[in-house]
């Protein structure tokens, strides 16, 4: 190929779309078909009903449950996903969805402070929670991205922005979203989760996740002294 | 693309209508596999992540609320889909092209370079360009798969490609050859 000043720009397309580009897919759903029945059988199990109201566990269950993610990363995900997803609906900032997704796209690692605390009701202090605290870190930049998915993944029609608050001298955002917090053992648990976002930069700085178990045991998980770390950005 | 006729085909695919799940396959099927491709470097596999990504999402419709948000959520299928085969293949992000041996002509070393040169783009980066010319998908496509405005596919696109031209250049590739405005 010959390349002059000119055409630079159409030069490198062509370059990349004769490197990167593909001889054409296969595209053949039939196959597809084929190979999916019980896919397909789960789909068309559906026709002629009408829609129902019942709410299904959320999609990325089966994703999360066989990764090595834990439970708390799993409910990271979650958390900042659905928490921030509210913002979609809440613009009385300054910050829009769009600040917080760019912001996102950019994220290499993170690090936070986790609080784990729960309480048993049938224990001698029922309101009085066990304390663990412990630092996580994801440290690799596919673990992060998980934080990321949740930001794409996940939209809320039920956040309520609270108010703006000072956060270790930081102006923040707080919202609060009702919440689906995946275990271990694939079992779901509904909760609240509170989101502190930075009003500046909107990136979020604290999360506080609360649901209670089957065994009526609340858990409180705080993250704490989060930190993101982004890639260089031109 | 019409949004309205897209939000239909879920709707309808929700309520079972396979033919309708179909269309939306024939829709995003090479995106997919372009996305996967992105991050395994090879054909073959990122075949098999998208089927799979199909399948979870077949099987998982219904839980999507945002039917305009049907592209990016099958995205994101995609992605797990493919991060998984990743971790239990132990395989690394992407495939070195470094080290080839033997005799090479030039475009062989020139698509070596370039190969080389997305793998050094961040994730994001890469994914925007192989999904831009893996199958020269329009942007509104890519616009819709990465769940932005088809404004900032155009921006991206030119900084990814800022950088690619920067690459090629330190590496002996001639900035007349490549360089963006």
């Amino acid at each position: 190929m010959i390349m002059k000043r000119p055409e630079n720009d159409k030069l490198l397309d062509e370059a990349l779309s004769e490197t990167i580009g593909s001889k054409k897919s296969r595209t053949d759903f039939e196959e597809w078909k084929q190979k999916h029945p019980e896919a397909v059988e789960m789909l068309t199990s559906r026709a002629g009903r009408q829609p129902s109201a019942e709410i299904r566990p959320l999609s990325i269950r089966r994703i999360i449950m066989k990764s090595p993610i834990t439970k708390l990363a799993a409910a990271v995900v979650i958390i900042v996903g659905v928490g921030l997803g509210g913002l979609l609906f809440h613009s009385s900032s300054q910050i829009t969805w769009a600040d917080v997704l760019e912001q996102m796209r950019n994220v290499k690692t993170v690090t936070y402070l986790l609080i784990e605390q729960s309480a048993d009701p049938s224990s001698d202090k029922p309101d009085s929670f066990r304390t663990d605290d412990r630092s996580r870190v994801l440290k690799d930049q596919a673990q992060a991205m998980w934080l990321w998915e949740g930001f794409m993944r996940f939209t809320a029609d039920q956040v309520k922005t609270v108010g703006t608050e000072q956060l270790d001298g930081v102006e923040t955002i707080l919202f609060a979203a009702p919440i689906n917090v995946v275990v271990g053992s694939g079992t779901s648990f509904t909760g609240r989760a509170h989101v502190w976002v930075d009003s500046q930069s909107a990136i979020p700085l604290r999360l506080i996740i609360e649901y209670t178990d089957d065994n009526g045991i609340r858990h409180r998980e705080v993250l704490k002294d989060i930190q993101w770390e982004m890639t260089d950005v031109e | 693309m019409n949004p309205n006729s897209e939000t239909q085909l879920v709707q309808a695919a929700q309520n079972g209508h396979l033919e309708s799940f179909g269309a939306l396959y024939e829709r995003y099927h090479s995106s997919m596999v372009a996305l996967a491709y992105s991050m395994l470097a090879d054909r073959e596999l990122a075949e098999d992540a998208a089927q799979e990504a199909f399948a979870i999402a077949c099987r998982d419709l219904r839980s999507l609320k945002s039917k305009e948000r049907f592209a990016a959520w099958l995205a994101g299928i995609c992605r797990n889909v493919t991060r998984q085969m990743l971790r239990s293949k132990g395989r690394q992000v992407a495939v070195s092209v470094r080290g080839r041996a033997g005799n090479v002509n030039i475009e062989e070393h020139r698509r070596d370079a370039i190969r080389e040169a997305v793998l050094q783009l961040r994730p994001a980066e890469r994914e925007l360009i192989v999904l831009r010319y893996y199958d020269n998908s329009p942007y509104e496509q890519i616009a819709q798969v990465l769940d932005i405005s088809p404004q900032a596919v155009n921006g991206r696109l030119v900084r990814a490609k800022r950088k690619i031209a920067k690459y090629l250049k330190r590496n002996g590739f001639t900035g007349d050859d490549y360089e963006t405005s």
